[in-house]
């Protein structure tokens, strides 16, 4: 399983001074799997999703994409090999419509074929691609909408678009439907269902009957490790996860 | 009309009103005025590729109009070059100072990266008039800078390089315009809105801001360029930091992040220092208040108010 890893990380740490937000983390993610990553706060969850993009460098340890150290390579680096990610806190382009904000998105795997004297409007590839997206995440009747202007489930959908938009191998997606009402929850994760089908993906996600529903494999974290991994009904029944997680009446 | 039409046109009706002015009756002491709008409305345009594009606020690009006031003085007076290639030589003198700076500085951002660019600014500013005379004639600055001689015609006099200033201006407009819409610039808008997203798409931000600052640079070298030559004079005055605020408060005041806004920044600015002066010796103080009401009144500048008030005057 290790050498087909799409991704794998090798006893990861992270300390801040006394402080170890990641202690020792190792695990290789499948390809084309979904996993489910719970845990209180505080577990390192999001700790450990900085560093696998490389917007932090790991006190000790590896991460390798596919069979390629990476572990000394930034954020651009790593997502041109394939590596997407969607933030706990919406990071769209304010200022820009949703069409738009898609389209310079689309730029990014075409932008050395794109000649400097053009518009960017006036290039086909890109606005099909952004329409596409656009159809994808539900958002057709949004486009020409400031981004800033939506509501925060059409926000999540925009923040979605723009991870999917360079259609990463290995999907990293940081609490997807934070604030999502109830009335977009069950849109909102038939989408996450529908997008993450041929992609490794690492869900991190609080509403734990959307991950049991999500991931084929859930990863629990506590204090910065790793304390038990298996299929979600195992992990709805493993003691450890229900003491220290979900709670003795979960 | 489109965007790009309407663009044309409007450059196209600035430089024709800029040839109109100078072949009929203008006074020649508007001349002057007129030549330094279009001279410091070059500097604006260019200064806003960094400020209102990318979002880096630069106090030290008067280091970059100085040096293309040096480099076509001492080019065209020492090396004896054509005016042009002088002109040419200035603007990538001061993209090239602007890339250097930029690959060092731009690894801070915000108010630290400003307050590098500003010690820079007065860096130069001190060699300039202290270290630097042979180069720079010190204090005194060097005289007799050349305006420029093209297929025969001089442009000795102020109406003519008008002339001259107007298509300089136009075609540096139409370039800042088509970069702007660019994917290159869309890239670095996009880097101003959210650098960590732009990130995650595999864009490594600082190679896009160095860039964009570099062509920055470039501008305010060919403005400073046009300036020694309009003046038939280089001076380290023009290095102090007082030069890099006021192309701050012409981009500001017409409105930052806008293709036009500077230009009329630069020309309220221009032309209010030129009223303001005939009144008072505190001229600079009443610049300052009317500055500040228009960021209080109109914070998207003369531009984003205009704008507003059309819009609420549409039925």
């Amino acid at each position: 399983m290790t050498a087909d890893a799409a991704l794998r990380c090798q006893a990861l740490t992270v300390r801040y001074g006394r402080f170890t937000a990641l202690d020792g983390f190792s695990y290789a993610f499948a390809p084309g799997r979904l996993y489910g990553i719970i845990g209180p706060n505080g577990a390192g969850k999001t700790t450990l999703m900085n560093v696998l993009v490389g917007g932090v460098r790991p006190s000790a340890g590896s991460v390798h994409i596919r069979e390629t150290d990476v572990t000394g390579l930034r954020v651009p680096a790593r997502a041109r090999m394939g590596l997407g990610r969607s933030f706990q806190i919406t990071r769209t382009f304010a200022g820009m419509t949703v069409f738009e904000n898609l389209r310079l998105a689309a730029q990014a795997s075409v932008f050395r074929r794109q000649p400097l004297w053009r518009s960017a409007r006036t290039f086909p590839e890109t606005a099909e691609r952004a329409r596409a997206m656009l159809a994808t995440v539900g958002l057709e009747r949004e486009a020409d909408r400031p981004a800033e202007q939506l509501s925060h489930g059409d926000g999540r959908a925009l923040e979605l678009g723009l991870a999917l938009m360079a259609d990463p191998a290995v999907l990293l997606l940081d609490e997807p439907l934070a604030g999502v009402g109830h009335g977009a929850l069950d849109r909102t994760t038939d989408l996450l269902a529908r997008v993450s089908a041929g992609r490794t993906v690492l869900l991190i996600e609080h509403n734990m009957s959307a991950v049991m529903r999500l991931a084929e494999t859930v990863l629990v974290m506590m204090d910065g490790k790793l304390i038990a991994q298996g299929d979600p009904a195992a992990m709805r029944r493993d003691p450890r996860v229900r003491e220290a997680y979900l709670g003795s009446d979960a | 009309m489109t965007g790009r039409t309407r663009l044309i046109a409007v450059t196209l009706l600035v430089a024709a009103l800029a040839v109109v002015l100078a072949l009929t009756g203008v006074g020649a002491e508007r001349l002057l005025l007129l030549n330094l709008v279009l001279v410091y409305a070059v500097f604006a345009v260019g200064y806003d590729l960094a400020f209102g594009v990318a979002g880096l606020l630069s106090l030290g690009h008067a280091a970059f109009f100085g040096l293309g006031a040096y480099l076509l003085a001492n080019l065209t007076l020492r090396a004896h070059w054509p005016f042009e290639a002088a002109l040419l030589a200035a603007g990538i003198g001061g993209g090239v100072l602007a890339a250097a700076v930029g690959g060092v500085a731009l690894r801070l951002t915000g108010i630290f990266f400003a307050l590098v660019t500003l010690a820079f600014g007065q860096l130069c500013f001190i060699l300039a008039g202290n270290h630097l005379r042979a180069w720079t004639g010190g204090l005194d600055g060097i005289s007799g800078v050349p305006r420029p001689v093209l297929f025969g015609l001089d442009f000795a006099s102020d109406r003519l390089f008008l002339l001259y200033t107007a298509v300089v201006f136009a075609i540096l407009l139409l370039v800042a315009a088509r970069l702007r819409a660019s994917p290159f610039g869309q890239v670095v808008a996009g880097i101003r809105l959210n650098p960590v997203r732009i990130e995650q798409l595999g864009w490594r931000t600082n190679r896009f801001r160095v860039a964009i600052f570099a062509v920055s640079g470039f501008y305010a070298g060919i403005a400073g360029a046009l300036q020694a030559s309009l003046l038939f004079f280089a001076s380290p005055q023009i290095i102090e930091w007082t030069t890099s605020g006021d192309v701050l408060i012409m981009t500001v005041l017409g409105g930052a992040g806008t293709l036009f806004g500077p230009v009329v920044g630069a020309a309220a600015f221009e032309l209010l220092r030129d009223e303001l002066s005939r009144l008072t010796d505190r001229w600079y103080g009443l610049l300052g208040l009317v500055f500040v009401l228009v960021t209080i009144f109109a914070p998207g500048g003369i531009m984003g108010g205009a704008g507003r008030l059309l819009r609420r005057a549409r039925p």
